[in-house]
């Protein structure tokens, strides 16, 4: 019922994300610069940029892991924090578990701590993994682990979904299962925010892109728009953005 | 969310402590009957150095696991699971301050049987001996005595929870971005700088006390209660001073913390 309301608020203003003004420095370099975004509900955003660019540095302030930066970040009109991380489902581009855990543990904590998160669709999504939700996690393989903790994620009705290069480090076939659990399990009224520099893997799944230059916007908008305009796939205006 | 915070915290930690308590246990009953073979008083002792030094080690122990606890919890990658919970940093302090605390009572009562079993298993203080000890050490107490014993204990207790909240803000500010290169040292550095201020307040709180005109009855009262066979007689005085005790580590836990929380308010930012 909170997430209706939630809903019906953000439409009034039609701003899931407003990011004014915001920059990070690190010593004397800025990883982030003067950077402003309003992201709306209910699209599919990628976050594309070479290695250090600033997409992960972005991704943690808005998902709370960063919180030394200057500006403003909201999230459905609350400053980062316990209520906005109660609208944002978060993977991290590591594994985040701790040894003695297996998935039972993981989706028990997930239960309590989130009140929009579906127990059944993760346990449905385990099993058809052919994951064993009794197996303690140091034992599984990286790409099992990668698998879970999507499907930790993707099995939250969340507002905002917030994705750290979720398909960099696995085979491709690994990749089309991710981006197909990505769409066929998310909240629609949502939004996902994905960063990744895999472009040609993940185009057709976006309907906005954001390109991030060290650390300053220089492109963005609605991806058939940016195609129709430029005459080129996203992929092939990275590679000419991106240029070394 | 508390609740919930204590209830994660204590099934990340049990298997920790469960190990050393069963080390603790183990050693207690196998060491002495190994002992009790010699009779010899180099043995003796080395026995009896054995005893202290686990009860030492225990202590060693626990300390660097909740140190981990918080590190690992909070600065490693699991703290991208930690830190995205919908909790607030205070919240996530206060909870693992709780569950040291926890974890000290604990240990501290495991450590208090471990040794009474090595004493009554290295036969050197038979059991019948202990237990009439301590029935003679309770009959002598009356509910005055307990309310004593009870506030030196919880005095104790908070004294290494303030030791414990130490850590924590020692290795909040070692995990700052901008002392990144030294993160070790910082943290060590840090540590020992917060004790030697806490030792700059109390001198300076000794000395204005002692500027005003009671300072002499009250060191002539601290002197009576030195002699543990009267301290019944001074019972109030005693409690007094516990009461000090504990509000002073209840001010400086709640500094540690806040200094803490402000750091993962303000300056967090997870490699």
């Amino acid at each position: 019922m909170s997430n209706q309301n939630s809903i019906q608020d953000m439409n009034k203003t039609n701003e899931l994300v407003r990011i004014t003004n915001l920059t990070k420095k690190y010593k004397n370099k800025a990883a982030l610069s003067n950077i402003n975004l309003i992201l709306e509900p209910g699209h599919i955003v990628g976050l594309l940029g070479p290695n250090g660019s600033g997409k992960t540095t972005l991704i943690k302030i808005l998902a709370g892991a960063l919180n030394d930066f200057d500006g403003a970040v909201t999230v459905n009109g609350k400053s980062v924090g316990p209520e906005s991380k109660a609208l944002v489902s978060y993977l991290p581009d590591s594994a985040y578990f701790s040894p003695w855990m297996c998935p039972l543990d993981m989706i028990a904590l997930f239960k309590d701590f989130y009140s929009d998160f579906d127990e059944h669709k993760c346990l449905e999504m385990l099993r058809r993994l052919g994951l064993n939700e009794k197996q303690r996690i140091k034992t599984m393989s990286k790409g099992m682990i990668e698998k879970f903790q999507l499907c930790l994620v993707m099995s939250r009705n969340a507002m905002l979904y917030i994705l750290d290069e979720p398909i960099g480090g696995v085979d491709p076939a690994a990749r089309d299962f991710i981006l197909d659990t990505i769409l066929t399990n998310y909240n629609e009224d949502a939004t996902i925010f994905l960063s990744t520099h895999l472009i040609s893997d993940v185009e057709r799944i976006f309907d906005t892109v954001i390109f991030l230059r060290e650390g300053e916007i220089v492109l963005q908008g609605n991806i058939d728009n940016i195609r129709a305009e430029e005459g080129k796939s996203i992929d092939q205006l990275f590679r000419e953005v991106f240029k070394c | 969310m508390l609740g919930k915070l204590v209830k994660y915290d204590i099934r990340s930690t049990w298997r920790d402590f469960a190990a050393v308590y069963i080390s603790i246990l183990l050693g207690v009953l196998i060491l002495p009957p190994v002992f009790n073979h010699f009779d010899n008083e180099i043995v003796n002792g080395i026995a009896g150095f054995l005893g202290v030094g686990i009860a030492i080690s225990t202590i060693i122990v626990m300390v660097i696991t909740l140190f981990k606890i918080f590190n690992t919890n909070v600065f490693s990658k699991e703290g991208y699971l930690t830190m995205t919970l919908p909790a607030t940093s205070t919240q996530l302090v206060v909870s693992k301050l709780l569950i040291s605390s926890m974890w000290i009572v604990l240990t501290g009562i495991v450590s208090a049987i471990g040794i009474c079993i090595f004493a009554v298993n290295l036969n050197a203080v038979p059991f019948a001996e202990i237990s009439d000890g301590f029935r003679k050490f309770l009959s002598m107490i009356d509910s005055n005595g307990f309310l004593a014993m009870f506030m030196l204990a919880a005095a104790m207790i908070l004294s290494a929870v303030k030791e414990i909240a130490k850590l924590f803000l020692a290795c909040s500010i070692a995990h700052l971005k901008q002392l990144n290169r030294f993160r070790v040292p910082v943290g060590i550095l840090s540590y020992f700088v917060f004790s030697w201020i806490e030792t700059l307040i109390v001198q300076a709180f000794a000395l204005l006390f002692s500027l005003f005109p009671f300072t002499e009855e009250f060191i002539r009262q601290l002197k009576l209660i030195d002699d543990m066979s009267s301290i019944h007689q001074h019972l109030g005085f005693f409690n007094g001073m516990v009461v000090v005790g504990i509000l002073y580590s209840m001010v400086v836990i709640s500094a540690y913390a806040l200094g803490t929380i402000w750091i993962l308010n303000h300056k967090l930012d997870l490699d």
